[in-house]
C-alpha cells in the first residue's frame, strides 16, 4: 500500500519522494510511514509528510496536489487499498542553512489487514 | 483459510426511479444514477417479525414470518435538489437552465426508487445490496458552520417482485 501512495504523490508532484530524509537540498517530499495498529481484518497507519520547497506558497501548492491526488470527498480515498484517510495535525518551519521550507502534515489511513 | 470475505470499506450509492423491473446492472451501475460522494457508509437492516405457536407447556411448535421491515441507510455528502427530491415524500421537483427549485408539503403520490449500494472487494468483485422503496424518515438540512452537510438518507424497502422480495443481495463470485 505504501508503495502506492508513494507512486502516486509522485506521479501528482513530479518531484522526488524520500523516504526519512532528502539527501540533498531540492524541492521534494519525505515521508515517514508509522505503523499504528492492526487486528487482522483493518489496519491503520500514520503516514507524516513533510513537504521540502524554497518557498512556503510552493509548498503549499505541493501540498494541494498531494492532498488532491490522495483523497476523495465522503467515504474512502483515491487509493483503491485505502478505505479511509484523514489529513491531521501538521506545521511549518524555514530552515535557514538550506534555505528551503518545510510544511509537514500527516495522513491516517485506514486498510485491510495483509493478515490473511 | 476462512471462508468468506473480511468486508472493509464503503461503496458507491445509486438511485433512480423505479419503473417496474430491476434493470440490469450496466444500466442501473451509471453515472447519471450515482449519488456523488456518501459518508459514514451504508447499512441494510432486516428486522423479521415472528409469530410463535406455543403449546400449553410452554414449547414452540412452528414460528412464520408474518412480515420482514426491511430498511437502507447512508449519509448523503454531495447533494443537489434533484437527490433531495428522493428523500422527500411527494416533493415536485423542476429546473431551468438558471434555477433548480424543489416544492415538499404538498400531499401527492410517493415514488418509488431503486436504491442500489455497491461494494467492491479488495479481489474487485462485487457485492450488490438492492431495493425496492420509499424514503422513509425525511431528510434534515443543516447548514453547519463546523460541520459539513450530510443528509441521512433512509429508505424503506416494499416487495418489488410477486414473491415479495424486498432486498436482493448479490455477490460476484467469478
Amino acid at each position: 500500500m505504501i508503495l502506492e501512495l508513494v507512486k502516486t504523490i509522485k506521479d501528482a508532484t513530479k518531484l522526488n519522494v524520500y523516504a526519512f530524509a532528502a539527501p540533498r537540498v531540492e524541492q521534494c517530499v519525505v515521508y515517514n510511514y508509522t505503523p499504528l495498529s492492526d487486528n487482522g481484518a483493518k489496519a491503520t497507519a500514520r503516514v507524516e509528510v513533510r513537504v521540502i520547497a524554497f518557498t512556503l506558497a510552493e509548498a503549499l501548492e505541493i501540498k494541494s496536489k498531494v492532498l488532491n491526488a490522495l483523497m476523495a470527498a465522503g467515504d474512502g480515498s483515491k487509493l483503491k487499498q485505502v478505505t479511509k484517510l484523514e489529513v491531521s495535525g501538521g506545521g511549518s518551519l524555514e530552515e535557514l542553512t538550506s534555505k528551503t521550507t518545510h510544511l509537514f502534515f500527516n495522513l491516517n489511513i485506514t486498510i485491510k489487514s495483509e493478515v490473511e | 483459510m476462512a471462508k468468506g470475505n473480511i468486508v472493509l470499506g464503503s461503496g458507491d450509492l445509486y438511485i433512480t426511479q423505479f419503473e417496474g423491473a430491476i434493470p440490469t446492472h450496466d444500466t442501473l451501475e451509471v453515472e447519471a444514477n450515482r449519488i456523488g460522494s456518501i459518508k459514514g457508509g451504508a447499512s441494510l437492516s432486516v428486522s423479521p417479525e415472528v409469530y410463535e405457536v406455543i403449546d400449553d407447556k410452554g414449547m414452540c411448535l412452528k414460528r412464520f414470518i408474518t412480515s420482514q421491515e426491511i430498511t437502507f441507510k447512508s449519509g448523503i455528502l454531495t447533494w443537489d435538489l434533484e437527490t433531495l427530491k428522493t428523500l422527500t415524500l411527494g416533493g415536485t421537483y423542476s429546473a431551468t437552465a438558471d434555477l433548480a427549485t424543489l416544492k415538499i408539503g404538498a400531499s401527492g403520490a410517493i415514488a418509488q426508487y431503486l436504491v442500489r449500494f455497491v461494494h467492491t472487494l479488495d479481489t474487485g468483485k462485487k457485492i450488490r445490496v438492492t431495493i425496492v422503496g420509499t424514503a422513509s424518515n425525511g431528510f434534515e438540512l443543516s447548514f453547519n458552520p463546523d460541520e459539513e452537510t450530510v443528509i441521512d438518507a433512509e429508505f424503506k424497502a416494499m416487495a418489488h417482485d410477486i414473491e415479495g422480495n424486498q432486498v436482493v443481495i448479490e455477490q460476484e463470485l467469478a
